[in-house]
């Protein structure tokens, strides 16, 4: 809790083999983590539950059978802590679909993180069986979203969002571009159905928290931290600045009210993954 | 531990951006409440100039700045922003500025014409910077396709008496953790952290292993972005990944002062 009010991370990494070949320094040579370290950190920042994104080789169905097997399990264990998304490959085709229901009925509350790694355009007609079962089992899917990778902008996430305004489209790190992410209210102003993940998002608090949630209404931002690699501990500055600072430091906004940083830091994301407080 | 926070926008934000986006003024009275607050004890400070606008916006732009560390010569350091794409004017309002007391150029590419920064053009800038013993602090950016890290390395090798300062290590999220091996042999580039993103790992411990602890230095790109956010990603990667103190005061500071000749 923090200020009394619940917190979800809705974007943490974990994998079931942390220190087993390319995993054991992740992407860039960075240092992995084990879900208990998860958890420490968690408690030091006041984190009450997180949404566990499975990271790891998607290229055999096999393998990511093994990915959301284990996600479902140590969901199970943590269940008052941790939320398991399952990961699906778009290009395993009718795999994917099965493997969708397969996971729901293990307890997997969502899909993700579809990453650009696959070279899929986010609206093509590859994705379009995976969200629209995952819009009839009523799934969200948290989307990577980069200005600067052509088949995951924050323009094809609201193409994709019309085409099936009943899935909840959960797009993180809000195109990533610090030059671009001003803009991304606009683009998903008509596409209620997608929700905003501050999660390696650029330090620029009023345009991370403060300018989406007065443009959009406060039900539209939710917290995440992109753990283990990124940083919760940045993520919660960012809400503390744009609650400090107001109209002189850019858009011209007052400052996060409580009742905004009640709905970042939990309550949205509560709703989403329809969990009772 | 001396705090020098090598990257501060200030001035006036006005003309059709005002009417589009709001007025903001970002004073030196607004910032230097702020730097008292997180302990901040020096700014280098250079102006607001959205875009390639006119010899007369930039000057006015200039001007702010000679003016506020005028009034607080103690806490600001000024830097100006010309643009190669101003000709033999940017070469004397450069000269203008010189006189006037600033230390370096504040370049960005991007937005002031959308220039490669390594081009022919950068020449008679560089020559002046290099004689009157100036720092270059420049935008980088991989997704822009002119002044990536790799275009400031050309530049850099080209001229490598000249300090040469690359904000924002690319900017991108997915590669930024590569920065320190690209500029590893120009010693003369040096990093500078502001709108970084927060991977405390890739921002400020790798670095250190692979380019040395005097190559470093914090910056916010304040007040649009946060110096207790950046300074928050120091915390962590000091925390988290080990950085011993006398590394975390070079970064902080010690190599600002040493770089800007305090």
């Amino acid at each position: 809790m923090i200020d009394d009010m619940l917190v979800i991370d809705a974007h943490c990494h974990a994998s079931p083999a942390p220190t087993a070949g390319i995993l054991k320094t992740g992407w860039g040579g960075l240092y992995q983590c084990t879900i208990e370290e998860l958890l420490k950190r968690m408690d030091k920042n006041g984190v009450d539950m997180a949404v566990i994104l499975p990271s790891g080789n998607k290229v055999f169905p096999e393998d990511v059978k093994i990915l959301n097997d284990w996600c479902a399990k140590i969901a199970k264990k943590y269940s008052k802590r941790l939320i398991g998304f399952c990961i699906i490959n778009p290009l395993h085709g009718d795999f994917s679909i099965k493997e969708i229901e397969r996971c729901a009925n293990l307890g997997l509350k969502g899909i993700g993180e579809i990453t650009p790694i696959h070279h899929v355009p986010i609206d093509s007609p590859i994705f379009d069986p995976i969200v629209e079962r995952a819009q009839e089992l009523n799934m969200p899917i948290t989307i990577h979203s980069d200005f600067n990778c052509p088949w995951n902008t924050p323009e094809r996430f609201a193409r994709l969002a019309k085409k099936y305004p009943k899935c909840k489209l959960i797009m993180a790190h809000m195109g990533m571009s610090p030059d671009l992410i001003h803009y991304v209210p606009d683009i998903v102003k008509d596409v209620p159905n997608v929700f905003l993940d501050s999660s390696a998002t650029p330090e620029l608090p009023e345009s991370v928290f403060t300018r989406p949630v007065r443009e959009l209404g406060k039900n539209r931002v939710i917290l995440g931290s992109d753990w283990p690699t990124l940083s919760i501990e940045c993520e919660l500055a960012k809400i503390k600045v744009a609650e400090e600072y107001g109209p002189v430091h850019g858009w011209g906004y007052k400052p996060l009210t409580k009742e905004e940083k009640r709905h970042i830091l939990g309550l949205n994301m509560a709703k989403i993954l329809k969990i009772e407080i | 531990m001396l705090f020098i926070d090598f990257h501060v926008h200030m001035g006036e934000l006005g003309g059709i951006w005002a009417e589009i986006h709001g007025k903001i003024e970002h004073s030196p009275e607004i910032w230097i409440k702020r730097m008292n607050k997180i302990g901040i004890d020096k700014a280098v400070v250079f102006p607001f100039v959205s875009g390639l606008l006119t010899h007369e916006d930039f000057k006015n732009a200039n001007n702010y700045i000679l003016q506020a560390i005028k009034k607080y010569p103690e806490k600001l350091i000024g830097f100006c922003t010309i643009t190669p794409m101003h000709g033999k004017w940017a070469l004397t309002e450069l000269q203008r500025c010189v006189e006037n007391g600033i230390k370096g150029i504040k370049l960005y590419p991007p937005g002031h014409g959308f220039y490669p920064i390594d081009g022919a053009f950068m020449d008679p800038i560089m020559e002046f910077v290099a004689k009157n013993d100036l720092i270059i602090l420049t935008h980088s950016d991989f997704n822009t396709k002119i002044c990536t890290p790799f275009h400031v390395v050309n530049l850099a090798e080209r001229f490598p008496e000249v300090t040469i300062v690359m904000a924002h290590f690319g900017e991108d999220p997915d590669v930024c953790h590569w920065v320190p091996d690209i500029v590893k042999k120009v010693k003369n580039i040096v990093l500078d952290t502001s709108c970084t993103p927060d991977i405390p790992e890739s921002i400020f411990s790798r670095p250190i292993n692979i380019i040395g602890p005097e190559r470093i230095v914090f910056g916010s790109d304040a007040p649009t972005l946060s110096p207790e956010v950046n300074l928050k990603k120091l915390e962590v990667a000091e925390e988290i990944y080990n950085i011993p103190k006398e590394v975390k005061k070079k970064i902080l500071g010690e190599n600002a002062a040493r770089i800007l000749h305090l």
